[in-house]
């Protein structure tokens, strides 16, 4: 068999649920920089106006993020031509794993499925802040596998876990 | 058991034995190149070790480009883009790095701006970012210690933001590295000691780090073998060919089994503590090492429990109860860094080393932004770092 | 929170031995972190007189935190008396400088190639030689090394390498088991410790107030602020008494018709001088009397029970001074009356004719020196009940278990205090046992003879005395365990009801504290174990009810699996013929131990497989795999 130009298709499932991840990622990083005093300690560490952006390689969504007022602010889905830290996800199946938990952000970064363009302190930084929010976006079961210790789930953090579900992811605050 | 998923990536061509050096022509014959960069600093001058380089290159008709002696310790990325400038001007081809873990690093750093074609290296921080082919390099170690031959990193100082940047790429890897025992022969002990327990270090996080695969596993208990058996040896009697070379390919080994494995909270802790305390690398690494070691027990002792047997030997392993392996793996580490302090005075506490005890909370403050902290096998907050470093002090 | 050291004897070299926060959880301090430690570094077939056995020495959290009846200091080994561990003990002040140098624990191994004694300081160990001390006996050896140090000596029973002998800290010892005897194989005749760092304490103000309360709990008890104090634990002679549980002539009765020659009351009437104590204790159980003209420390009932009553001594001066002579050679008194009431006996049935007679006296002052060093018959007693019945016979009573020889109380009128004994791990001690005479007869009164129950409640009581040690208290808190009227009033309504409550309590026992995993247990009970408050505010771990318990139990099989990597088997787990089968009361059908009937219950409240092995479910609970 001989076939010529063949068009390598795509796969439509994965890209929704990670866009979906993305989009509620996003929203809840722009709403947790407003409440939760761990995750604001946690990008003190990034001057305002700088911009984040994890992409999913090749011509995967990407979440953007940009830090104005000492909040994040969540810019949308499609990726930037520049930013201050970019986060490289190598395939979309790497996305898709990370986003139904299946992987954590420490691990892929050491199994090499993540690229960092911009100073990889940074690309920690962000990983915090990152793991702050998962926590909070799932349950402890789900989080057991991503997070290397799991916060304990005070009456504060559990307030905090409603307010994301309801307004958070809805609307970022 | 093998991991889930791991990349494993080691593609350097390794030269190892007595004459080694001679070979760099035909290996630059090889990769048809001409006109090599020779990247050293100047203790590397000092100590007579580049006049052996060039000795080795007589009779081939090559001839080199520019010899640049000035790499500060750790690397500086003004120095990096100078030598850059330097390599272009003099229009060479390929890059030979004769020195330390900094001037490896700078090598690598050199390429970096050279083949992706700018001319500040700053541009491309960051993590499996680069795209270039890089310029055929071969890197010659003269201590044993860092592994940077065969390590994807690259670390710079950044002398604007006082951080040192890192960029890592598998591109970055040498295409041929020479071990020869005349490289490292004249290392005074209490280098060869701090240098040798780096690489112990190296090797023992890597075998218990979050990526530890098979083939970094193998590779780190090569190490450490090697090391057990001869680094009290070529500490005692620095003339012993065999221990130095044995020392060099277990500083080898260590770093192949470390870049494809990462490190851990020792490194994490101590480079910090180099930062602020200005303490020689290695053996900030040897102090830590243990303390990290028992922090990380409740997670790795069925891992450390296995280096038992490479650390200490047959006999001791079947005579230790399995319970207690991984403690007595700890305790054979504290045996070998009190050997070394009786031999060469090395220090065993950072209180020794020269560190005060009100920067310990500065040091735990900056190990926290360390990118290895986030491999150990057991997640490392403020208050658990500045436990490890009062512990060690 | 100090660090643990490691010294090799052999090659004099001394590292920090790694100690984690994680086994400061699990193992608190004292004999359980002592079995931990012996459990990761004894391999199976350790000779106990080799330079690969290792000496323990632990300190508790409660050490130095003004906690009453808390300066007590543990020593474990691979005893040479019995071939299984062995935690030894101690009062005093050892473990206090032991802290003070910034040290929880000492790990002794190897063996010294000359005479040795080591000295801990805050800066590290120092090895000296010790010829000028050897030979010297324990208060000569004391007063040598003088200044204001914790002391850790030897006899000359230790460096002869009598199977019993014991380590002596001011006037107190770790006397069970032959710690002295590893010490004195090791060429170690002493350890000193001193420095000034002050324990740290997570909530320091908290601590004096668990404390105040604590003490304020012991004095208004009918036993600890009262009875204890007055006549030391020898008051118990009287309740042993009454109760048929004080061995008698080798423990063939369980009553000697002289018993008040040598009770604590004839002591405290004729001989004492004044109380004395550790630091703290508000029991200051020490009787001190005369000997010779000095002030020495008297016996305590053990000693008064097993030299008098079952050698059919009624002469307790006799009995003052042996007590001071064997502190003086360094040997367990305990042991070497077991061996001495066993070497009567045998004499007695013509199976070794040695000259030695209950009741006869005069000749035992000699006997004991020669014990010590290894003269004439002293030697064959040096090697303990057990070897001794093994070359000369009369094995039925031989009265050890596990060969270490048993403590005065006699099971046949107390079954479950019997079953204790027969588990134990350390052999036949009577603490390790769980102490259930207290609940058959010296506190309350449950029915002795029966076996209901009795597994359940032994596995309880053997945990909590277990915690106890963990923690670095001493035993006599236990008392208070009960409340006082219950122990005022024995024939008291309430009281009664109680004890027959006791003999139906096993399924409970069992399913809400044996079983009950600790974690659903988060009490701090007044009176039960009020060590698990202390330990809160001293140390900031979560140590209540629940944990508090899951920590004795996870010494005890700590214990257990070191023993059965030893060689331990079911087998094991016995007393000799003369305690399950000969009946003390020969009207009493049910005075003797039914101790196989016991086992099974025990075992099953245990959660050990029918060869009494820990099972894996067991195991990973307690974290111990």
């Amino acid at each position: 068999m001989i076939n010529i130009n063949i068009k390598t298709g795509k796969k439509p499932f994965k890209r929704f649920v990670v866009t979906a991840g993305f989009f509620a990622l996003g929203k809840g990083m722009q709403s947790a920089s407003h409440f939760d005093k761990d995750f604001i300690e946690c990008m003190s560490g990034f001057p305002d106006g700088f911009t984040f952006q994890m992409v999913v390689k090749p011509n995967g969504p990407a979440v953007v993020l940009r830090k104005d007022k000492g909040k994040f602010y969540f810019k949308g889905l499609k990726p930037l031509p520049y930013a201050d830290l970019t986060v490289n996800v190598k395939n979309i199946d790497t996305a898709f794993m990370m986003i139904v938990t299946l992987i954590g952000a420490a691990q892929a970064f050491a199994e090499h499925r993540l690229s960092v363009i911009g100073d990889i302190t940074d690309g920690l930084k962000i990983t915090k802040c990152m793991n702050i929010v998962q926590f909070y976006l799932f349950p402890e079961i789900l989080s057991k596998n991503i997070l290397m210790k799991v916060p304990r789930l005070t009456f504060e953090r559990l307030i905090g876990r409603v307010r994301l579900y309801c307004v958070g992811v809805l609307f970022g605050i | 058991m093998l991991p889930l998923y791991y990349e494993f990536y080691n593609p350097v061509k390794i030269i190892s034995g007595r004459k080694a050096l001679e070979n760099i022509p035909y290996e630059l014959g090889i990769m048809q190149v001409h006109k090599p960069m020779i990247v050293t600093d100047k203790g590397v001058v000092d100590n007579g070790l580049l006049d052996i380089v060039l000795n080795c290159m007589k009779d081939s008709g090559l001839a080199i480009g520019v010899i640049y002696a000035e790499t500060p310790p750790d690397s500086s990325i003004i120095a990096v883009n100078k030598a850059a400038a330097l390599f272009r001007d003099n229009a060479c081809d390929s890059i030979i790095a004769v020195g330390g873990g900094s001037v490896i690093d700078t090598a690598k750093g050199i390429n970096i701006v050279i083949s992706e074609e700018t001319d500040d290296i700053i541009r491309f921080v960051g993590a499996e970012r680069l795209t270039k082919i890089q310029k055929p390099f071969i890197a010659i170690p003269t201590t044993s210690g860092t592994g940077s031959e065969v390590t994807l990193v690259s670390v710079i100082y950044n002398p604007d933001k006082n951080v040192k940047m890192a960029f890592t790429s598998n591109l970055l890897l040498p295409k041929v590295t020479i071990l020869d025992p005349r490289m490292t022969i004249g290392l005074p002990p209490f280098l060869t000691a701090a240098t040798g327990m780096d690489a112990l270090t190296h090797a023992v996080e890597a075998y218990s780090c979050l990526q530890k695969n098979p083939l970094s596993d193998a590779h780190a208990i090569a190490a450490i073998t090697l090391i057990r058996d001869n680094l009290i040896e070529a500490v005692k009697n620095g003339k012993n060919e065999q221990a130095r070379l044995s020392l060099a390919n277990a500083s080898l080994f260590a770093g192949a089994a470390f870049s494809n494995s990462m490190v851990g909270s020792v490194h994490g802790l101590g480079h910090a503590t180099g930062a602020v305390a200005h303490t020689h690398h290695g053996m900030t690494m040897a102090i830590i090492l243990p303390h990290v070691m028992d922090f990380n027990l409740e997670k790795a002792s069925e891992n450390y429990a296995a280096l038992l047997l490479h650390l200490a030997g047959e006999e001791i392993y079947i005579k230790t109860p399995a319970p207690g392996r991984a403690k007595k793996a700890i305790e054979t580490i504290r045996l070998m860094n009190q050997t070394l302090r009786d031999i060469c005075g090395m220090s065993v506490t950072l209180s020794q080393a020269g560190v005060k005890e009100d920067q310990l909370e500065e040091i735990a403050r900056k190990a926290m932004g360390d990118g290895s902290m986030m491999f150990n096998p057991i997640e490392m907050e403020y208050n658990d770092a500045l436990r490890v470093l009062k512990s060690a002090f | 929170m100090g660090k643990v050291l490691k010294v090799d004897l052999t090659t004099k070299q001394v590292i920090e031995y790694p100690w984690t926060d994680q086994d400061r959880k699990l193992f608190i301090g004292g004999k359980t972190m002592a079995a931990k430690i012996l459990y990761d570094n004894i391999q199976a077939g350790t000779d106990p007189f080799s330079s690969d056995n290792y000496i323990v020495i632990t300190t508790s959290p409660l050490n130095g935190s003004a906690a009453p009846s808390s300066s007590r200091f543990n020593m474990s080994t691979l005893s040479p008396l019995t071939g299984f561990i062995i935690s030894s003990n101690c009062g005093g002040n050892f473990g206090l400088h032991l802290k003070r140098a910034g040290y929880d624990g000492l790990v002794i191994t190897g063996k010294a190639d000359e005479k040795t004694w080591l000295e801990v300081t805050e800066t590290g160990v120092a090895f000296h030689n010790a010829d000028n001390l050897w030979g010297l006996t324990t208060s000569k050896t004391q007063e040598e090394l003088g200044g204001k140090t914790g002391k850790l000596v030897i006899g000359p029973g230790g460096e002869n390498l009598v199977r019993y002998a014991g380590v002596f800290s001011q006037e107190r010892t770790a006397g069970r088991g032959g710690v002295g005897a590893v010490m004195g194989y090791k060429n170690l005749k002493a350890v000193t410790a001193t420095g000034t760092k002050k324990p740290e304490f997570w909530k320091p103000e908290k601590v004096r107030k668990v404390n105040l309360s604590w003490v304020k709990l012991l004095k208004n008890h009918d036993l600890t602020g009262d009875k204890l104090p007055k006549y030391g634990s020898a008051y118990l002679m009287k309740g042993m008494q009454k109760h048929s549980i004080l061995a008698t002539h080798n423990f063939k009765y369980g009553q000697y018709k002289d018993w008040e020659m040598c009770s604590g009351h004839t002591l405290a009437k004729d001989h004492l001088i004044k109380n004395e104590g550790c630091v703290t204790c508000t029991v200051q159980c020490a009787r001190a009397v005369e000997v010779n003209g000095n002030k020495v420390k008297g016996p305590e009932l053990e000693t008064l029970g097993l030299l008098g009553p079952n050698l059919e001594n009624n002469n307790i001066r006799a009995i003052i001074d042996w007590n001071f002579q064997l502190d003086e050679l360094g040997i367990d008194t305990i042991s070497v009356a077991g061996s001495v009431a066993l070497a009567m006996e045998l004499n007695e049935n013509g199976l070794w004719n040695n000259g030695l007679e209950f009741g006869k006296i005069d000749n035992l002052t000699q006997l004991f020196e020669d014990i010590a060093y290894r003269r004439g018959i002293g030697n064959e007693l040096a090697e303990g009940t057990k070897r001794m019945s093994e070359k000369f016979g009369g094995k039925a009573y031989a009265i050890h278990a596990k060969g270490l020889e048993i403590a005065a109380y006699e099971p046949r009128s107390a079954v479950g205090h019997g079953l204790g004994l027969a588990t134990a791990n350390r052999g036949g001690c009577h603490l390790n046992a769980g102490y259930m005479v207290f609940m058959e007869g010296l506190g309350l009164q449950m029915d002795p003879y029966t076996t209901m129950s009795k597994g359940a409640l032994v596995m309880f009581m053997q945990n909590a005395m277990e915690a106890v040690a963990a923690a670095g208290s001493c035993f006599f808190p236990v008392f208070a365990f009960v409340p006082s009227f219950l122990i005022e009033k024995p024939n008291n309504f309430i009281t009664k009801i109680v004890n027959v409550v006791l003999k139906y309590s096993g399924l409970v026992v069992n399913l809400f504290v044996n079983w009950m995993p600790g974690k659903f247990l988060p009490l701090h009970l007044p009176f039960m174990l009020p060590h698990t408050l202390a330990l809160k505010v001293v140390t900031g771990m979560n140590t209540h009810f629940g944990n508090f318990k899951d920590i004795g139990d996870r010494g005890f099989n700590l214990e257990r699996m070191f023993n059965i990597r030893m060689g331990l088997t079911a087998a094991d787990d016995t007393l000799p013929s003369r305690l399950t089968d000969e009946l003390q009361d020969p009207n009493n059908p049910k005075s003797k131990v039914p101790l196989k009937r016991m086992l099974k219950d025990y075992y099953k409240a245990r959660g050990w497989d029918e060869n009494g092995i820990p099972t894996q479910k067991k195991l990973k609970y307690l974290k111990l795999v």
